[in-house]
């Protein structure tokens, strides 16, 4: 696993493979063909939304497209703030704690990440989130796991040691 | 001033820099038509499986390769004249609505004429005596198919009725 520069020296993502998370995300999100096999392989979950496969695939080619500009604009800003971006992933949580588990939401699109400290993160990856919690898809279960390995690595290798986590859980 | 957390992340950090801008700047220079491929990518994907036809089978009716289509329904591909018709003719199905400008001149030409103005009872509710109806050229209702009324009232309000 590497963890690579997004933007400015705040933003940084995971790479598993050749491209890193936030860039494989948001290919997966803008490619109809993905979407539509996506959507067809989880059309059961999409009555809660009331929605059809087609209308699944148009509504996250949008709300992918509104994502992107949100960090894009972010990017631009003198003083970055990704706090803006990101919340706690447990919605129950208020507290922030270091190497806290975090999200970016844009409608049932989620980028998951760790936060180091204010305005520091590493984004571990993303999903479509189309259940109530992360248990209930292979999916997100998955992200769930990467997140808990990034926390992992992190603490492992100085950013935060394993005590002062513990103290701090 | 850092402190030593991130003194240690940026130790685990490559040199390396996301390709996520640089695509995300292509999106926004090529917007409008790879929104439109995005498009006629969903529709060949919601053709193919309402009809049951696999990729592979509409590139053998294509003629062209399966790599080919499989670069079309990314919506990624800047699609060329041609392979929209071959797409529309393979799958019996219309990608491309162009407008004819006469028509359009027609429907002008036709809006315009005053036929004769209209009175208002007392509830301020038109009569149906009121009503002037127009009927469109012959030519523009066999191009649409459908006729058109186009009723008049004396406050300047123009509205179009569809004839059943």
């Amino acid at each position: 696993m590497k963890i690579i520069n997004i933007f400015d020296l705040y933003l940084r993502a995971c790479k598993f493979t050749s491209i890193d998370e936030l860039e494989k995300n948001f290919a997966l999100w803008t490619d109809p063909k993905y979407l539509f096999d996506y959507f067809k392989e989880n059309e059961s979950k999409l009555s809660y939304f009331k929605i059809n496969v087609t209308d699944a695939v148009t509504k996250t080619l949008k709300e992918a497209q509104l994502l992107q500009q949100k960090f894009y604009e972010l990017s631009l800003k003198k003083n970055i703030n990704l706090d803006e971006l990101f919340q706690n992933l447990n919605d129950n949580e208020y507290q922030v704690s270091p190497l806290s588990k975090q999200k970016s939401k844009q409608y049932w699109l989620r980028l998951y990440a760790i936060k180091i400290e204010p305005n520091h993160y590493v984004i571990t990856g993303g999903a479509i989130k189309l259940t109530h919690t992360m248990d209930e898809c292979k999916y997100t279960k998955k992200e769930k796991q990467k997140l808990e390995n990034c926390r992992d690595y992190l603490s492992e290798n100085g950013v935060y040691d394993a005590d002062s986590l513990n103290k701090l859980l | 001033m850092k402190t030593e957390n991130l003194e240690n992340l940026e130790k685990l950090v490559s040199d390396e820099i996301s390709g996520w801008l640089d695509k995300y700047l292509y999106y926004k220079a090529n917007k409008n038509w790879l929104d439109n491929s995005s498009k006629i990518a969903l529709t060949v994907l919601e053709t193919l499986d309402r009809k049951e036809i696999s990729q592979r089978e509409l590139a053998k009716k294509m003629n062209v390769s399966a790599q080919h289509i499989n670069r079309i329904v990314r919506g990624k591909q800047n699609l060329t004249l041609e392979t929209i018709s071959k797409l529309e003719i393979a799958l019996d199905i219309s990608l491309l609505e162009i407008i004819d400008i006469k028509k359009v001149n027609e429907i002008k030409t036709n809006s315009v004429t005053i036929v004769a103005k209209v009175q208002k009872t007392t509830s301020n509710k038109l009569k149906g005596e009121d009503f002037v109806k127009k009927n469109f050229s012959p030519n523009f209702i066999k191009s649409i198919n459908t006729q058109m009324t186009i009723v008049y009232s004396n406050q300047g309000k123009t509205s179009y009725q569809k004839v059943s």
